[in-house]
C-alpha cells in the first residue's frame, strides 16, 4: 500500500465524487484505445472472477481467459462477442438498474467509467493482451513535446507528457531551503545542518543545478545514506533480530546482516549482485565474508522452536521464503498458490511447489554450527582457518601428552599414600538438554535447548533430566586419547542414541528400544583430545545411557557416571591432600591444565555470522502439498521458474564445496537475469516510491493483477531497462529521479489542480510526507546535538519503562541495557525483538516486522501525540535540547528561541514565532512557576510537536 | 468483496481516515471542523456498519491463561471417580509429546447441580455456578497447538503463527471504536506478568498499530505516557498545547491545510481530552461498597482480578468495544499451567477469580448490560486426563478437547454443546475450532466472518481463514 496513506485515502473520496458527479456522457475522453491490462483485466479480476474465474463458470461463464469469454452460456446467450456491442450479452447486464439482474451482485455497480471502457474495449475487438506485468520489459521512446523539444530529464519528458494530455502541468519548483531539506531527509534520513542550508541557498542563487547537483552527489556519498536505505530493504525482507513464538530467542549475529545491507547501499552494489549473495552467497564461485552473512537473508523470518506439527513448521519455513522472494524481489503474490491455484494471477500450485524445490534442501533456523557459521571467504581464508584449527588442535594435544605425564606421576604419589582417583577421559564436556519428544534422534542442533551446562564431573549423565520421560540431550566435549592405537567403544542406551567422533558417527543406535544389546565399533585414534559427542533421546517408560571403550594399555573404562565413583584429580588438587604431593608436580599440573583450558577457549576463527546452509549436495523430494497440508501429499516436482514468467527447467550443478545442491545459485541468476520480466521493475519502482512517497505501481509489492496499475507504465519499464543497461547500480537511478523537474516541485498546489488529480496520478505536485519513526527519533537528536554517528555493530537498547517491560512473561527478559551515547545512536541500530517493539517506534508506524511490509502507514492518533508530550525519551532529550540553547546562544531568550527553531527546522524563525516562544516561556516562568531552565526544556518541546517538524514539505 | 473506494474496502478506508485508536473521535473533530463537510463526504466520518443487526456491542473476554482443566471445572466426568492411578490406553498430545497411555489423575473436586438448567460446576465455582442459567457452555473445544506460545496466538489471533491481528484488532477494524477517549481494544494483564509471547498477543499484525491492543493498568496511570510529566499541571499543558495549536495552525494554513496537518492538529486537543477521560474511567473509588463488595474488591485475595471485572464493566459502559483480562501471567503455577501439583495450582487461580466474574455477570444483569455484553471464558486448551509425571497430580495440555463458555450478547443460558470423551481427553461429539469460537464472536456483534476481510499479502485475509467457517449456532438465542 502506497505511503502517505491518510491523505490518499481522502484523496480517493473525492474521486469517487467526481466520478459520480461529472458527464458520464464523456468520461473516457482522450482514452480512445483501451489497453486490456490496464483498463479492463483488472476489472474482471476484481468484480467478475469470484462467480466467473478459474473456480467457477457460474451459467457456464469464465471471463479469465480469450477462449472462454465469447462462448454459449446456459442462457443461450454469449457474454462477449468481440466488435458487436449488441450482441455482447455482459453490457446489459452490468448497465442493469434491476437488483436482480446486474453484475456484479455484491457491491456497488460498476463506475460510469468502467462500463465505457468495457464498452469500448469490446467494440476494439476484446483483444486480450497478457497482464503487464507478465509481459517482457519493452524499451520506450522518450516522449517528443509538441514542439519537437524534449526535456532534459527523460522522467520529465514522460512525467510531462502525461500531464498534458490531462491538461496539467507540474508544479512550480520548491524554495532551495524546502529542497535540500526533502533531499537530505529522502537520502540519509537526517536533516540538513542550518550552515548546509545557507551555503546551498547561496550557490542555488547563482546556478540551481550546479548547486543541486552538487547536493545529490554530496548526500548519496554520505554513509548516512546506507544507513537510511538498507532500512527500506530491511522493510521488505521482513528484518527482526529475533524469532518470535514463546522463547522468541534472539537470533545469533542477525545485525551482520543490517550492516551488510548498509554497506551495500554506500558501496552502490551492483542490484544484480547484491540479490545474487541474498540468495545463493555461499554458492558462487567467489565467497566472501560479504556474501555468507548475506544470505542471513533466509534466517529473518519467525522460527517455532517447539512447533505442535513439525513437518508444518518446515513448510511453514519455506512459505516465509516464498512469500518473501516472491512479493519482495519480484512483486509476485506466489504464496497465494500455497493450497490451491491462484485465484486471480495464472500461477498454479505447481509452480509454487517447484519454487519450493529451489529452497527444499535448507536447513532449518535456530542455533548451532548450520547457522552459525565461521565467516570464511576467499581461499587464503579458509587456508587461514585450517590452519588455525590444527594450531588449537595439536596444541591442545602436545599439552595433554604433558599433563598425562604428570598426571601418571601424581596418581602414582597418590596411591603410595592411599588415596585413590580415577583418570577421566572426557574433558571440557558440556550438556544441552532438550524437552521434546522424540520416535527418534532429532538434529538436535535445530532446536533450542531448555538447559546447557558443563558436566562436572565429566561423564555421560542423563540424570541431569528435569523430567523423567521425553527429552534429549547433548554432550559434547573432548575424548583424551592416551596413545596411538585401536580403540573399542560399546553404547547402550534406551532410546536412541549415537557417538560422534571427530564428526565421524562411530556407533548409530536410533530408535525406540530397550538396554541389553550394547552396540560396538573399533576406531583407530591418534594420541591427543579429539572431538567428542554423545546424541541421545528418552521416549518414555525405561530409560539408560551406558558407554565404555577399550584399548591399548586398558580395559573397558565406562565414560558414564552412573556406575562409576569418581574423585577428580582436579578436585584432590584444590584439597589439602596437594600438601603432601610434589610441589613442582602440582604446579606444573595446574599450569598445564591451564594452558589447555585456555587453548579450547581459542577459537579457530573470530567472525561468525548467520547464515544459509544446504544439508549435502541432494536435496530430499518436492512434493505438491493437496491444500498446502503435509498429510496430503501429491506429486513429486522438479525445481523449475514460475510458467507466468517465462518458466523454464533450471542448469543446476551440486556444489561439492559449499556442500549444497546448487539449487539457489541456479535460481538466483534467473532472478537477476536482464530478461526477468520483475526484478528490475519491481526495484526501481521501491527505489522511486521512497523518493515520491508512492510507487508508479503503489502496491510495490504486488504487481499481479490485484495489484494497482502503474500509473506510468512507459516510465516504469525506461527505468528499469536504464537501470539494468547502467549495471544495476541504485545511486546512478537516484542521481536520475532526483535530477528531475519532477522532483524537485512544490508540495504547494492550487485547489484547481488538487480537484484535477487529486490521487496526485500524474506527478503534478510534490506529497508531503511524514517523517518515519526513525526519522523522527534521530531528528531529536540531530537538533539537540547528541546524534552518536557510530556506524554498525551489534544493536543498542533504548531504556524501555517499567510498564512496557511488564508486558513480558519473564519482563526485561531479551532487552539489554545500553549507555545513553549508546542510545542516542541511529535508531536504525535498535534491537528488534519481535514480542517487544520500541512502543515509540510502533506509535510512528514501525511494521510489525513477521512478513514483508511493501509501504509503512501513515497512521495519526493520540497514542502519538501522548507520547510527544509526556513520553521519557522525549523529555529527557528536551532537556538538553534547552541545554544546547542556552549554551549556544546566550541568555538572551530571543536568541535561544531562534537558535531553537534554526536547529529544529532548518529555517529562520520569524517575529511573530519569536514572540511566541518568547511568551511560551514567560508565560511558563510567570504564571506557571517554572524555573527557566525548565520553562527552555518545554519550549523545545514545542519544537518537537509542531508539525513542521515532523512533516516536510 | 466489496472494493469501492479506490480498490479498498469501505473499512479499509475508513481507517486510511484514522479509524482505530481515537481515531472516531477525530473525525468527529475534523467534521466539527468543517473538512469532511466541504469535501462532501461526510458519512465518511461514521462508524463501518456492522453486516446485520447485532446482538453484543462490546465483548469481555476472561483469558485463563496456561490452559484450566476442563474435567476439573464444568466438563464432569463422573465415571472417573475411584479410578485414581489406573493406567489407561488414551492418546494424548501435550508438551511432553506424543504418549498412547497414561496413569488417570481423577479430578480433585467434588461437582454440584445448579441452576434450572441443572449444570454439574465442581467446587472451584461455587460463586460463578450460581449463573449457570445465563452461561453457554462450549464442552468440544479443538485447537491446532498443545504448546503455550503458538496456542496462545490461535486463540487470540486464529493461527499459530505470528504476524496476524487478534480477535479485538478485527473487532475494531469492523465496527469502529465508539468512544474516542478510550482505546478500543484494551488488554490488562496479571499482576505476575504478561503471558508468553508478550506483545503478539494483542498485536495488530498487518494492520495498523492504531489496532493493537493498548494495556490498561488497574492501578495508576491507566495507559502509557497518558500522565503529564511529573509536577506538570494542567493549565502548563494547555499553555504548551495553545502554542502548539497556533504555530500548527499558521503552518496548515500555508499549506491550503491539507487534511493529513489538521488531523494531526486534532489529535493533540484529543490526547488533551483523553488525559482527563481516561483516568475517570478507572476511578472505581466512586462506585459503591456494595459494588465492591460484589466483585470481591474488599477481600486480599480477589482484589487484583474483582477491580479488573469491575473495570471491564466501566469500560463497556464507556464504548470500549473489547477488553481482554488475563487470569494468570508469566511461566508456571503464576498461571492456571498445572504441570506440578493440580490442587494447588487451580484452587489458587479460581479462588482468585471465581466471585469476580460471578461479580461481573451480576452487576452486568442488574445494569442491563449482559444483553449487549458478550463475555467470554477460557484458556489456550484445556488438560490432560492422565497425570504428566510418574508421581503426582500434574496435568499436561491438552488441546484435543476442553471447554470454554459464554455468556450475554444474545447468548442462549442454560445451554451446554458437544462433548468429550469419558476420560475427557478429547472432543467426539460436535467437536469445536478456535475459528468456530471467532466465529460466534464476530456474529453476535453483527459481523459476518466470512465477509469481513482485510486484502494483505494478495489476500483478502480473514479472521477464520479462507475456508467458510459456521459460528456454533447451538448456544445462539
Amino acid at each position: 500500500m502506497p505511503n502517505g496513506l491518510y491523505c490518499w485515502g481522502f484523496a480517493c473520496v473525492l474521486a469517487v465524487i467526481a466520478l459520480f458527479m461529472g458527464h458520464p456522457a464523456d468520461v473516457l475522453g482522450q482514452e480512445s484505445t483501451i489497453q486490456f491490462s490496464n483498463d479492463i483485466q483488472p476489472i474482471l479480476a476484481r468484480r467478475c472472477f469470484a462467480c466467473h474465474g478459474p473456480d467457477k463458470a457460474e451459467g457456464g461463464l469464465r471471463l479469465n481467459s480469450p477462449e472462454t469469454i465469447s462462448v454459449v452460456l446456459e442462457s443461450g446467450n454469449r457474454a462477449i462477442v468481440p466488435n458487436d456491442l449488441q450482441a455482447s450479452a455482459i453490457l446489459e447486464r452490468i448497465r442493469s438498474t434491476e437488483e436482480d439482474t446486474r453484475m456484479p451482485p455484491e457491491g456497488k455497480p460498476l463506475t460510469e467509467i468502467e462500463q465505457q471502457r468495457i464498452a469500448r474495449w469490446i467494440e476494439q475487438g476484446a483483444n486480450w493482451k497478457q497482464h503487464w506485468a507478465f509481459e517482457p520489459l519493452s524499451n520506450p521512446q522518450v516522449p517528443i513535446r509538441p514542439d519537437g523539444t524534449t526535456a532534459n530529464n527523460p522522467i520529465d519528458a514522460f512525467v510531462e507528457a502525461k500531464l498534458s494530455s490531462k491538461e496539467l502541468a507540474m508544479s512550480q519548483r520548491a524554495e532551495p531551503r524546502v529542497l535540500l531539506r526533502r533531499l537530505s531527509y529522502d537520502l540519509t534520513g537526517l536533516p540538513p545542518t542550518p550552515e548546509q542550508v545557507a551555503d546551498f541557498e547561496q550557490r542555488a542563487a547563482i546556478d540551481f543545478q550546479a548547486a543541486w547537483e552538487t547536493e545529490v552527489d554530496r548526500l548519496l556519498a554520505s554513509e548516512h545514506y546506507g544507513e537510511r536505505w538498507a532500512r527500506h530493504w530491511l522493510d521488505v525482507v521482513r528484518y527482526a533480530e529475533t524469532n518470535s513464538f514463546e522463547r522468541d530467542g534472539a537470533k545469533p549475529y542477525a545485525w551482520r546482516y543490517r550492516d551488510y545491507v548498509i554497506r551495500a547501499f554506500n558501496e552502490d552494489k551492483p542490484y544484480d549482485q547484491f540479490l545474487m549473495e541474498q540468495l545463493a552467497g555461499d554458492e558462487l564461485p567467489e565467497v566472501t565474508k560479504d556474501s555468507l552473512i548475506a544470505t542471513g537473508f533466509y534466517r529473518l523470518g519467525i522460527w517455532d522452536d517447539e512447533p505442535a506439527d513439525r513437518e508444518l513448521a518446515m513448510y511453514d519455513g519455506f512459505d516465509d521464503i516464498l512469500t518473501t522472494v516472491g512479493q519482495g524481489l519480484l512483486g509476485l503474490t506466489l504464496n497465494c498458490s500455497r493450497c490451491h491455484d491462484h485465484k486471480i494471477d495464472p500461477i498454479p500450485t505447481k509452480d509454487y511447489y517447484s519454487t519450493v524445490a529451489f529452497f527444499r534442501n535448507l536447513t532449518p533456523n535456530g542455533y548451532g554450527p548450520h547457522v552459525e557459521r565461521p565467516l570464511i571467504g576467499s581461499p587464503e581464508d579458509r587456508a587461514a582457518y585450517a590452519a588455525k584449527e590444527a594450531d588449537i588442535r595439536d596444541n591442545g594435544n602436545r599439552l595433554q601428552m604433558q599433563i598425562n605425564e604428570i598426571e601418571a606421576m601424581l596418581r602414582q604419589e597418590l596411591e603410595s599414600i592411599n588415596t585413590t582417583t580415577d583418570q577421566f577421559d572426557l574433558d571440557d564436556m558440556e550438556y544441552r538438554f532438550f524437552r521434546d519428544s522424540f520416535q527418534k534422534l532429532p538434529d538436535f542442533d535445530s532446536l533450542k535447548p531448555e538447559t546447557v551446562g558443563k558436566l562436572e564431573p565429566p561423564l555421560l549423565d542423563i540424570s541431569l533430566a528435569t523430567r523423567p520421560d521425553d527429552f534429549g540431550f547433548v554432550f559434547v566435549g573432548k575424548l583424551i586419547v592416551p596413545k596411538d592405537g585401536e580403540y573399542t567403544f560399546r553404547l547402550d542406551s534406551d532410546d536412541g542414541s549415537r557417538l560422534t567422533i571427530d564428526s565421524k558417527v562411530i556407533i548409530e543406535y536410533d530408535g525406540i528400544h530397550g538396554t541389553g544389546r550394547p552396540q560396538r565399533s573399533g576406531v583407530r585414534l591418534t594420541a591427543g583430545r579429539h572431538d567428542f559427542r554423545v546424541d541421545y533421546f528418552q521416549g518414555s517408560y525405561g530409560k539408560g545411557l551406558q558407554l565404555d571403550w577399550s584399548g591399548p594399555g586398558f580395559k573397558r573404562r565406562s565414560l558414564t557416571r552412573q556406575d562409576r565413583k569418581s574423585v577428580d584429580l582436579n578436585q584432590v588438587l584444590q584439597s589439602a591432600a596437594a600438601e603432601i604431593l610434589n610441589a613442582d608436580h602440582v604446579a606444573q599440573f595446574k599450569k598445564l591444565r591451564r594452558e589447555l583450558e585456555e587453548n579450547s577457549k581459542r577459537k579457530p576463527w573470530d567472525e561468525y555470522g548467520m547464515c544459509v546452509s544446504e544439508s549435502g549436495t541432494s536435496a530430499p523430494q518436492t512434493q505438491i502439498l493437496m491444500r498446502g497440508s503435509p498429510q496430503g501429499k501429491g506429486d513429486e516436482v522438479q525445481p523449475a521458474f514460475p510458467s507466468i514468467l517465462g518458466g523454464g527447467v533450471p542448469s543446476i550443478e551440486p556444489n561439492e564445496a559449499a556442500k549444497t545442491t546448487g539449487r539457489r545459485l541456479a535460481f538466483a541468476k534467473w532472478i537477476t537475469s536482464p530478461d526477468n520480466r520483475l526484478t528490475s521493475r519491481v526495484f526501481v519502482n521501491r527505489v522511486w516510491q521512497h523518493h515520491f512517497g508512492r510507487g508508479i505501481v503503489r502496491s510495490s509489492n504486488n504487481f499481479g493483477q490485484l495489484g494497482d496499475p502503474p500509473t506510468h507504465p512507459e516510465l516504469l519499464d525506461y527505468l528499469a531497462t536504464r537501470f539494468v543497461q547502467n549495471g544495476w547500480r541504485p545511486k546512478s537511478l537516484h542521481k536520475l529521479i532526483l535530477t528531475s523537474r519532477a522532483y524537485q516541485q512544490s508540495s504547494l498546489a492550487s485547489s484547481d489542480v488538487i480537484e484535477k488529480d487529486p490521487n496526485n496520478d500524474g506527478f503534478n505536485r510534490f506529497d508531503l510526507r511524514r517523517l518515519s519513526a526513525e526519522e523522527i527519533r534521530d531528528s531529536i537528536l540531530v537538533a539537540n546535538g547528541r546524534l552518536n554517528r557510530t556506524m554498525y555493530g551489534p544493536s543498542i537498547y533504548p531504556e524501555l519503562s517499567r510498564e512496557v517491560l511488564a508486558s513480558q512473561s519473564v519482563p526485561g527478559k531479551g532487552w539489554e541495557k545500553s549507555s545513553y551515547q549508546d542510545q542516542a545512536r541511529r535508531s536504525v541500530y535498535i534491537h528488534i525483538k519481535r514480542s517487544l517493539l520500541v512502543p515509540m517506534m510502533s506509535n510512528f508506524d514501525f511494521p510489525e516486522p513477521d512478513t514483508s511490509c511493501e509501504a509503512r502507514f501513515i497512521t495519526t492518533q493520540p497514542g502519538q501525540a501522548l507520547g510527544m508530550m509526556n513520553g521519557d525519551f522525549l523529555n529527557q532529550q528536551s532537556m538538553e535540547f534547552a541545554q544546547r540553547l542556552a549554551t549556544e546562544a546566550g541568555s538572551e531568550l530571543r536568541s535561544q528561541v531562534a537558535r531553537g527553531y534554526l536547529l529544529a527546522l532548518s529555517r529562520n524563525a520569524t517575529n511573530t514565532e519569536i514572540d511566541r516562544g518568547v511568551r511560551l516561556i514567560e508565560t511558563l516562568i510567570g504564571k506557571h512557576g517554572l524555573s527557566p531552565d525548565v520553562a527552555l526544556a518545554n519550549f523545545a518541546l514545542f519544537l518537537f510537536n509542531t508539525n513542521e517538524f515532523v512533516y516536510i514539505d | 468483496m466489496r472494493r469501492n473506494f479506490c480498490g479498498r474496502t469501505r473499512r479499509e478506508f475508513l481507517w486510511q481516515t484514522g479509524a482505530g485508536f481515537g481515531s472516531a473521535a477525530l473525525a468527529g473533530l475534523l467534521s466539527q471542523d468543517g473538512f469532511f463537510a466541504r469535501a462532501g463526504a461526510s458519512d465518511s466520518a461514521k462508524l463501518p456498519q456492522p453486516h446485520f443487526t447485532p446482538k453484543a456491542k462490546n465483548v469481555i473476554f476472561l483469558f485463563m491463561y496456561g490452559g484450566p482443566s476442563h474435567i476439573d471445572t464444568f466438563d464432569y466426568k463422573p465415571t472417573m471417580k475411584g479410578r485414581d492411578n489406573q493406567t489407561v490406553e488414551v492418546k494424548t498430545f501435550g508438551r511432553g509429546g506424543h504418549k498412547n497411555s497414561g496413569r488417570i489423575v481423577e479430578p480433585r473436586w467434588d461437582f454440584k447441580q445448579y441452576g434450572k438448567c441443572g449444570k454439574w460446576v465442581s467446587d472451584l465455582f461455587p460463586n460463578l455456578a450460581q449463573y449457570v442459567d445465563d452461561i453457554a457452555f462450549i464442552h468440544s473445544m479443538t485447537a491446532d497447538s498443545p504448546i503455550h506460545g503458538s496456542a496462545m496466538l490461535m486463540m487470540n489471533s486464529g493461527r499459530v503463527q505470528s504476524g496476524h491481528p487478534c480477535l479485538g484488532s478485527w473487532v475494531n477494524y469492523g465496527l469502529g471504536t465508539i468512544n474516542g477517549n478510550l482505546p478500543g481494544f484494551v488488554v490488562m494483564l496479571d499482576p505476575k506478568g504478561g503471558p508468553i509471547s508478550g506483545a503478539k498477543n494483542w498485536s495488530s499484525g498487518y494492520m495498523p498499530a492504531s489496532y493493537q491492543g493498548t494495556i490498561f493498568r488497574a492501578q495508576g496511570t491507566p495507559i502509557l505516557d497518558l500522565k503529564a510529566r511529573e509536577g506538570v499541571t494542567r493549565s502548563q499543558q494547555r499553555t504548551i498545547l495553545d502554542s502548539l495549536h497556533e504555530q500548527n495552525s499558521e503552518h496548515a494554513a500555508l499549506r491550503g491545510n491539507r487534511s493529513e496537518l489538521l488531523s494531526r492538529i486534532s489529535s493533540y486537543e484529543l490526547a488533551f481530552k483523553m488525559q482527563e477521560h481516561a483516568p475517570e474511567a478507572v476511578d472505581i473509588a466512586s462506585e459503591s461498597a456494595d459494588t465492591h463488595q460484589l466483585y470481591g474488591i474488599d477481600q486480599d485475595r480477589t482484589r487484583d482480578f474483582g477491580t479488573k471485572c469491575l473495570l471491564a464493566r466501566r469500560l463497556v459502559e464507556r464504548g470500549v468495544r473489547f477488553i481482554q483480562i488475563y487470569s494468570g501471567g508469566a511461566h508456571n503455577d503464576d498461571n492456571w499451567d498445572a504441570h506440578a501439583d493440580l490442587k494447588q495450582n487451580h484452587d489458587f487461580h479460581a479462588g482468585n477469580t471465581d466471585k469476580p466474574i460471578a461479580g461481573l455477570l451480576e452487576d452486568l444483569k442488574r445494569r442491563g448490560l449482559l444483553e449487549e455484553t458478550l463475555v467470554v471464558w477460557g484458556g489456550e486448551f484445556g488438560r490432560q486426563p492422565t497425570a504428566e509425571y510418574a508421581q503426582g497430580t500434574g496435568r499436561d495440555h491438552n488441546s484435543y478437547g476442553f471447554t470454554m463458555w459464554m455468556a450475554g450478547g444474545g447468548i442462549r443460558g442454560g445451554t451446554s454443546v458437544g462433548a468429550t470423551d469419558e476420560l475427557g481427553a478429547a472432543a467426539v461429539e460436535k467437536p469445536f475450532h478456535v475459528k468456530n469460537l471467532h466465529a460466534t464472536v464476530l456474529h453476535q456483534l453483527g459481523i459476518d466472518p466470512n465477509r469481513l476481510s482485510y486484502f494483505h499479502s494478495g489476500l483478502d485475509q480473514k479472521l477464520v481463514g479462507v475456508e467458510p467457517i459456521e459460528p456454533i449456532h447451538e448456544i445462539i438465542s
